[in-house]
């Protein structure tokens, strides 16, 4: 299923001390007749491609500082220009949730959308509003935002980005974010700091064996509480392969990228957000170009043929090769100027697995029951 | 959400009160929970207040006295009554009352120094009747509780509930917030507390300092309450917003920051409730465990 992270505006009211694109960029918002190129693009591949669904994914920036006209518009489009395709639509809203309101709502759930991803940070002054990272400003209309989901039923679930600034708390963290959502139902992530961030953001830089400690820390505590908070990634999704019950890797350490693409305000397509970051592996305008092309684009075998290439290069006899594929391979090219290696990240889901999930589960990773570069 | 149409009397929520108005005229109707100044006045309340203002219970406080020392009636029948006193007192006194207790619907809360009221609470639960201690945000909660704890959750040997901690652990859900408050009848979806100008509150704390909501018992629909209950029910997010200490705590969801005081050391509350919570997870466990249908052969 093509995966769409639909970038209507680069803008955000938040001010996160790691965020490099805040630093990097003149926010940018799509304009109507753009939007509407968009949605006739979607159509258009969705009719030639009539066993295909789409999955579009509202990003930024913030998606609510595009305002509510461009959604109820995207609505409208929906309703109209795709009314022939219009079922085979999924989507979903990655929101800091400190602007919605019951308008941004009501238009989501009738794109059918009931369940808003986020993210959350309890640092203050690592997170804020405005120029002053007004922490708890950003905190109390976050918990307005939650109890509006709520109130709408409306699920909702959180990544929590590891800094430097965290470093030496893993278990305090931990005990913050499982106390805000009971059963866990949140994700940790290590910061991405490019090469090219400003100082502020390299401050708050990890490294992987940092990451993969941190993580180890969390997870000796996880373990014997698992069912207290069993909703807790990656460790959940490391159990569920370790147990055979593995039903799909995130993007970064899925065989191939699959049908992904990142759509910018001002049409531009690339391989996914960090893609279009660097300017690189970019596919051209959706304006001038449909998706069909798009997806088509040479430069996707790059990636494409990385999972035969890896396995006899940088990977070679890799234990751990089935549930990493040599990781995001644009982190691959951001460290090494190439596609065809591994990413750095693996590093940390190396150690943290051999270190702390094995020796403290007792489990082992399955083995392939044929050999295959998947 | 409630419709703004509905407007008809709410009969889920009791109304705490204290005994010191006519409450029999002015909450004639509502479910109530009574605080009498006298246990003498226990019967002749319920008598007075007959079927049509059901009580959930009276309560009785005495900071000073035992069990030992109380007149127990033995006419209170199935009233259901909950003593907070000091201590046990001399126990070959108090053995001579246990089977009359036994017959009665009685709770009898510990409030002395920890220790005592820790043994004291044991002893009564082990007789098989309903006994337990109060906490409060300066309890010491040292190693006797510990033990209390884990001779009302983890002992085979048959002893009725002790509270806090059975309340705590039949409110528990595993995805909500629990606390020692609710022995303090803190819990919005059942209970609001009135003064004698019907003004009302979720705590009894909010209730004194005059912190109180904007209608009154006289004009409280569903909606009304509702509503109320919803924005009460959302103040543990402050302790969030503030990244308060106590939110990096393994305990947070069956403390809330009750034993929070400035100045105050969390290392031991911490360990305590995180036993607690522990013990809370393993009774629930047990709990589901027997609710499978037994194997029929």
């Amino acid at each position: 299923m093509p995966t769409i992270i639909f970038k209507a505006t680069e803008a955000c009211n938040a001010n996160c001390v790691y965020c490099d694109v805040v630093h990097r960029k003149k926010p940018r918002t799509i304009s109507p007749e753009l939007l509407r190129t968009a949605f006739e693009r979607f159509n258009e591949y969705l009719l030639e491609h009539p066993e295909e669904e789409m999955q579009i994914i509202w990003h930024g920036g913030e998606p609510c500082m595009a305002g509510l006209k461009l959604y109820q518009t995207a609505l409208e489009y929906l309703n109209t220009i795709c009314a022939a395709t219009r079922d085979r639509f999924k989507f979903a809203v990655q929101s800091n949730l400190t602007m919605i309101n019951q308008d941004f709502i009501d238009t989501f759930k009738a794109m059918g959308i009931d369940s808003i991803g986020t993210s959350y940070e309890p640092i203050h002054g690592v997170r804020g509003i405005g120029k002053k990272r007004d922490s708890v400003l950003y905190n109390k209309k976050f918990f307005d935002g939650i109890n509006l989901l709520e109130a709408n039923n409306m699920g909702w679930g959180f990544i929590y980005v590891v800094t430097r600034q965290v470093l030496d708390r893993p278990l305090e963290i931990f005990h913050h974010l499982t106390n805000l959502k009971l059963s866990g139902g949140f994700d940790l992530h290590p910061v991405l700091v490019y090469d090219d961030a400003a100082d502020e953001s390299m401050e708050s830089g990890i490294t992987q064996e940092e990451f993969a400690d941190w993580l180890g820390a969390v997870f000796k505590e996880w373990w014997p509480n698992r069912e207290r908070y069993p909703h807790v990634d990656p460790f959940a999704t490391y159990l569920k392969f370790y147990t055979g019950k593995g039903d799909g890797l995130g993007c970064c350490d899925a065989p191939t990228c699959g049908l992904h693409l990142y759509l910018g305000p001002d049409g531009e397509t690339a391989q996914c957000g960090r893609a279009a970051d660097w300017d690189i592996l970019m596919y051209g305008n959706i304006a001038s170009k449909p998706l069909s092309e798009i997806f088509a684009d040479e430069q996707r075998a790059l990636i494409d043929n990385r999972k035969n290439v890896l396995p006899d290069t940088d990977c070679k006899g890799c234990e751990y090769w089935s549930i990493c594929h040599g990781g995001c391979p644009l982190d691959a090219y951001n460290g090494h100027k190439d596609f065809n290696r591994r990413s750095d990240q693996c590093l940390s889901k190396k150690l943290f697995l051999k270190k702390y999930f094995e020796p403290i589960t007792g489990l082992k990773l399955p083995k392939p029951q044929a050999q295959s570069h998947e | 959400m409630s419709t703004p149409q509905n407007n008809t009397p709410r009969n889920t929520i009791s109304y705490v009160c204290d005994y010191q108005w006519p409450i029999e005229v002015e909450l004639k109707g509502k479910s109530l929970i009574v605080n009498v100044n006298h246990v003498g006045d226990i019967r002749r309340l319920n008598d007075a207040l007959g079927t049509e203002t059901p009580v959930q219970a009276y309560i009785y406080r005495d900071a000073y006295g035992s069990l030992e020392t109380l007149d127990v009636d033995p006419d209170w029948g199935d009233i259901p009554i909950v003593l907070y006193l000091n201590r046990l007192g001399q126990f070959r006194t108090v053995a001579h009352k246990v089977e009359m207790l036994k017959g009665l619907n009685v709770t009898v809360i510990f409030t002395g120094e920890e220790s005592r009221a820790c043994v004291d609470a044991q002893i009564l639960a082990s007789l098989g009747i309903h006994s337990g201690i109060k906490l409060t945000p300066d309890s010491p909660l040292s190693d006797s509780v510990l033990d209390l704890i884990t001779y009302n959750f983890y002992s085979q040997m048959p002893h009725a509930d002790i509270e806090p901690f059975s309340t705590m652990s039949r409110h528990y859900k595993g995805e909500n917030y629990v606390s020692p408050s609710l022995l303090d009848l803190e819990n919005p979806a059942r209970y609001l507390h009135v003064d004698a100008k019907h003004r009302l509150a979720f705590t009894r704390d909010d209730l004194l300092a005059g912190n109180v909501l904007d209608f009154t018992s006289d004009d409280a629909t569903d909606t009304l309450i509702d509503d109320a209950a919803q924005i009460f029910s959302r103040r543990w997010q402050q302790w969030f917003v503030e990244s308060h200490p106590c939110t990096f705590c393994p305990a947070f969801r069956v403390c809330k920051g009750f034993f929070h005081a400035p100045e105050k050391s969390t290392e031991r509350c911490t360990e305590v409730m995180s036993e607690l919570l522990e013990a809370i997870e393993f009774e629930r466990k047990k709990c589901e465990n027997h609710s499978k249908k037994p194997c029929q052969l």
